[in-house]
């Protein structure tokens, strides 16, 4: 099995807004091995990208890490400096997130934003960093690299941003890849294609991924195993085809039934299925389990004790009370 | 068939500001102007200091083109050595005023904080006095002279460029790019420096370009006034000063330096909005 390259634990960013705390991410743990690819599935509020943006420290006031290590091969990174964690940062973790187009500063040529990232973190001349960065841009599938190198960010298609997004994310050579719904911006047919390149060059390049997304159709693509979230907790976690065959958390299972499908079994039912409810107000958690008012399995210590996480068989772990009776 | 070079955004721009006459207008007045503030010691016909009693007080008319003063000192002389003092003051204050303005500014506008409150609260009560009244404020302090002269207009443009400078940080720094510069490891220096600033130096660049006329026509006032430079060095302000008591006499010593003001203010005005027509619809893409 290959090595683990990041691992969280009982991660904690509480946000501190007028006088109450907003518990964002509340005792997230999982971990990547090298060259897998973690889904991490919620609904918006559910804290995933907290969490991302936890792992690379950038939690600006009045979020605050507050409990927890992040482990990069072993080093917390919540104890690194400053100045480490801008090494860390685009050389061995980096990230691409949603709106490519705003992503790009629209002053810079494409050649110059990735000779950024490979400037800052290899000692190159400028010439070096403009011709790697050349490079990259074939390695994602740009057509005619050197000319499209010297385009700015308006004169690119969505589709091609995100892929010289993904090409600055790559030029080091990074151990993980976060990728924050990086193909929800994009239309269906970009989002195949950049799917597909992503899995490439994961091979290519044996970096790591942490998926980030609410798509449960992306999630079955792409992950070799999948982390559901729910009001900043991890509430199922498990091999994706474990979770898609025997999902165990009643809130995994009400994802899938809501995913729209042709019912070709039952075909006088047509009626979307929804989840009751809304995703709860975090400055006012119910005690107890975060899921309860919505859920359909409820037992009577949901509602006074939130439940802990249980290893329902190797690999795959879920927080109901369901599957821990003691 | 035919290879079509690829338009680069530079060229672009640079058409664009040519085709509009107004700026070509701007740029060709003001390239003259430089060439005549920079060559102004060989154009100039006569010592701007040399006195000629006899011939005092004298209309337009061969050989002095434009007259002569009190003292009998060609008038186009001293007008064209003036141009050389309200350009250099004009172009060196707005130029010191937006490099100051900008650093704190973009630092106010970045880091927040108790120095951005500090700042705000300062540029305030500073640009609730008129301009020239900061400038003479200051001058009283430093005394006359040209350096002090530019120094008391810098000093008086300062807070509008700090909250021109802040403002655009503040939105500037909300981009999702900026976001992405720190993802592959800037640090907040290289931020500001490599992303914020040339983000907020389209406005201004187009603003500094039309306080430069301001600049040059507080200048005159101020020299006008007495406190600028003073005589015999020659501008346009302290012309029109000592040409102002002989108006019945010999109205060009008022006239020509104003008008000089007048062209070089409108000058930099054409520049400035041509500038502003190239700069902003073409940033947004």
């Amino acid at each position: 099995m290959a090595a683990t390259i990041l691992q969280l634990n009982e991660l904690k960013t509480h946000f501190y807004i007028d006088g109450a705390v907003v518990p964002a991410v509340d005792g997230v743990s999982f971990s990547i091995r090298r060259g897998e690819t973690l889904g991490i599935v919620g609904e918006s509020g559910s804290g995933k990208s907290v969490t991302a943006l936890s792992i690379l420290r950038l939690v600006d006031a009045p979020g605050k890490i507050v409990g927890g290590k992040v482990l990069l091969e072993g080093t917390d990174l919540l104890k690194c400096s400053k100045q480490e964690m801008r090494k860390i940062r685009g050389s061995k973790i980096s990230m691409i997130f949603q709106e490519p187009m705003s992503s790009l500063n629209p002053l810079f040529r494409i050649r110059d934003q990735i000779g950024e990232a490979i400037g800052l973190h290899q000692a190159v001349t400028r010439r070096e960093a403009r011709e790697k960065a050349v490079e990259m841009l074939r390695l994602v599938g740009i057509p005619s690299p050197e000319s499209r190198a010297n385009n700015f960010p308006h004169q690119m298609s969505g589709g091609m941003q995100q892929r010289i997004m993904i090409a600055m994310a790559l030029s080091c050579r990074p151990l993980v890849m976060i990728a924050d719904e990086p193909t929800t911006a994009l239309d269906v047919t970009i989002q195949a294609q950049i799917l597909h390149l992503m899995d490439q060059l994961k091979n290519d390049f044996g970096t790591a991924i942490m998926y980030i997304t609410h798509d449960l159709g992306v999630v079955a693509k792409v992950s070799q195993n999948v982390a559901v979230m729910y009001a900043g907790k991890i509430v199922e976690y498990a091999g994706v085809y474990d979770l898609f065959d025997y999902p165990a958390h009643p809130y995994t299972r009400a994802l899938l039934e809501s995913i729209p499908r042709g019912n070709k079994t039952d075909p006088g039912n047509q009626r979307l299925k929804v989840i009751s409810g809304t995703v709860p107000n975090l400055l006012h958690l119910p005690a107890g389990c975060s899921f309860y008012p919505r859920c359909g399995d409820r037992f009577e210590i949901c509602a006074r004790e939130a439940p802990v996480e249980v290893e329902m068989k190797p690999g795959q772990y879920v927080r109901c009370w369901k599957y821990n009776h003691g | 068939m035919e290879m079509m070079e690829p338009e680069t955004e530079r060229g672009k721009k640079i058409r664009a500001f040519l085709r509009n006459k107004t700026s070509i207008v701007g740029l060709g007045l003001i390239v003259v102007i430089t060439l005549i503030a920079v060559f102004a010691s060989y154009i100039a016909p006569y010592d701007v200091r040399a006195q000629n009693l006899a011939e005092r007080l004298l209309k337009p008319g061969w050989p002095h083109l434009l007259g002569t003063d009190d003292f009998g000192r060609d008038n186009l002389s001293r007008a064209i050595l003036g141009t050389r003092i309200s350009l250099a003051v004009g172009v060196i204050s707005v130029l010191i005023s937006v490099f100051l303005g900008m650093m704190v500014g973009m630092i106010a506008g970045y880091f927040g904080g108790k120095f951005d409150v500090l700042v705000v609260g300062i540029v305030d009560i500073l640009m609730a006095f008129p301009t020239i009244l900061l400038s003479l404020t200051l001058l009283f302090i430093l005394g006359p002279g040209l350096s002090t002269l530019i120094i008391a207009i810098a000093f008086s443009f300062f807070p509008r460029f700090i909250r021109i400078a802040r403002a655009s940080t503040l939105s500037v720094k909300e981009e999702k790019y900026i976001e992405g510069a720190r993802l592959v490891g800037r640090g907040d220096w290289g931020i500001l420096i490599f992303h914020i600033l040339p983000n907020i130096s389209g406005p201004i660049i187009v603003i500094g370009t039309l306080w430069v006329a301001t600049a040059i026509r507080i200048e005159a006032s101020l020299s006008f006034l007495g406190f600028g430079v003073n005589p015999p060095t020659p501008t346009w302000g302290n012309m029109i000063r000592s040409g102002v008591t002989f108006l019945q006499i010999n109205p060009w010593l008022v006239v020509v330096p104003g008008l000089a003001i007048m062209v070089t203010v409108i000058a930099f005005n054409m520049l400035g909005d041509g500038i502003r027509d190239i700069s902003d619809p073409r940033l947004r893409g």
